[in-house]
């Protein structure tokens, strides 16, 4: 049997595909809720969910009424969110792809995945970049107890800030350990009632898009794993280590 | 169609539930068959009336897309398209629930999506479709060197595993019980294989349906709160 290779589309051609990941009620739908209400006019968007219980998370940015319904979608994953958006990425592939035939040019996709727990992340065959997301609701200690996504999305978001006095939570503490958890990459706290934060988010969507159409972004994979981290010093790291420990 | 000496393990790699096709996403119709009632313990049955009647379709018609694309090796061109075309409708005709052929389109365009980066499977991969899944695992099978028993048993294993692993999660019981169910599906997997060995053309794919299974996979598109597809 003779093979083939078949090579992706040329980047810049289609679509930026970007990953909505995090825990069950972080608020990872309301946040392409509103980078569909912040972005709407000027891009063309569209939106695949992966609800664990099919249509909730579609039903929802429907009936926001942010986005044209037709141009959100949802991908039922057999009870298996992770293998949709990491291992198996058949089906979220062909609805992103059903996306951009349907209404091209579409500019950005957005793939939510159902809320799963702090290990999922999104697979570079299927997104370009991810946001992950977490909330002060949570614990302010989540940040700091990293994982792959805290580690090592492309962005991540520390949403419901504005919770922040209630849960007894202390915002910059939590975006201080998220920061360094992270080695300097992006970290965005946001909440809706938060003008400027709620700029920063769109302000880095565009960014990236910017790069990603230059031909210049690189997909990055947060990995499986969460970081490398020292419980006795607290000190994270994800670089190779030549000693064992 | 020639055994080719690889076929026993590609048989093994197509039928393994690991190939990334998002068939992690079908229950091959258990999940709307228990919300309509049935008991987790007629789910042996539930296999029988699958082999018996809508496996046994999809089966033939994917060893009648085998023998048209291993037939026309040199001719890989507008005719074999057609050719699978007509088979392609066979399938269709035979399907009364437009959700389940939905369903089966989108496996297909999947597992051609998946088996077309890996082998040739042009003109199948470059014409537009949609092809059902049968026509596309009947080709997929012969490309590797699958013969028609070959082929009619992976497709009779992949749908009795899909109904055993989807139960599994529906309605949890001891995973050994369901490997039992999927053991003894042997033998009306092998009677299936040999009733369909022999199928040459679209003419003689039976039409059995099973009416329940199709209205159930009917009512599942529209109910709320699915884990699975169809």
């Amino acid at each position: 049997m003779t093979t083939t290779s078949t090579s992706p589309a040329p980047a810049t051609q289609r679509s930026l595909r970007i990953g909505v990941a995090g825990p069950v009620g972080t608020g990872k739908s309301s946040l392409i809720a509103l980078l569909c209400r912040e972005l709407g006019t000027e891009l063309s968007l569209a939106v695949v969910t992966n609800d664990i219980y099919t249509d909730e998370d579609a039903r929802f940015l429907r009936s926001a009424g942010v986005l044209d319904p037709e141009r959100i979608r949802a991908v039922e994953t057999g009870a298996c969110p992770h293998t949709a958006i990491r291992d198996d990425v058949t089906q979220n592939l062909l609805a992103v792809e059903d996306l951009e035939r349907d209404f091209a040019p579409v500019d950005v996709v957005l793939v939510e995945s159902g809320g799963d727990n702090l290990t999922a992340t999104f697979s570079p065959a299927l997104v370009d970049a991810q946001f992950f997301v977490l909330d002060v609701a949570g614990g302010g200690d989540v940040a700091r107890k990293g994982g792959p996504g805290i580690g090592r999305a492309d962005a991540l978001v520390v949403n419901k800030t504005d919770l922040a006095p209630y849960v007894g939570v202390d915002v910059e503490q939590m975006v201080a350990d998220a920061e360094h958890a992270r080695e300097g990459r992006t970290v965005l706290p946001l909440s809706r009632q938060d003008a400027a934060s709620v700029a920063r988010v769109k302000a880095w969507v565009l960014s990236t898009l910017e790069t990603f159409r230059a031909g210049e972004h690189v997909a990055q994979d947060p990995g499986p794993m969460a970081p490398h981290f020292h419980a006795e010093t607290g000190e994270t790291h994800s670089h190779e280590h030549a000693h064992s420990h | 169609m020639t055994v080719t000496a690889s076929s026993p393990y590609l048989s093994l790699l197509l039928a393994d539930g690991r190939l990334p096709t998002g068939a992690h996403t079908q229950s091959a119709g258990v999940e709307p068959a228990l919300r309509h009632g049935m008991r987790v313990d007629e789910v042996p049955a539930y296999l029988r009336v699958r082999l018996a009647t809508v496996t046994e379709v999809e089966a033939a018609t994917a060893v009648v897309a085998g023998r048209v694309w291993a037939g026309s090796p040199s001719s890989r061109d507008g005719s074999l398209v057609h050719a699978l075309t007509e088979v392609d409708a066979a399938w269709r005709v035979r399907t009364l629930s437009d959700a389940l052929r939905e369903a089966s389109d989108l496996l297909g365009r999947s597992y051609l999506r998946t088996a077309g980066a890996v082998w040739d499977l042009r003109p199948l991969t470059a014409a537009p479709g949609p092809w059902c899944r049968a026509v596309v695992v009947g080709v997929v099978a012969a490309g590797a060197g699958l013969d028609a028993q070959q082929t009619a048993r992976l497709v009779a294993y992949e749908d009795v595993q899909t109904v055993v692993a989807a139960a599994l999660k529906l309605e949890p019981f001891d995973p050994g019980l369901g490997v039992r169910w999927a053991a003894d599906a042997a033998v009306a997997v092998e009677a299936l294989v040999a009733r369909v060995a022999e199928v040459r053309s679209t003419d003689e794919i039976p039409a059995h349906s099973a009416p329940l299974v199709e209205e159930w996979g009917q009512h599942h598109r529209t109910s709320e709160r699915r884990l699975f597809r169809a």
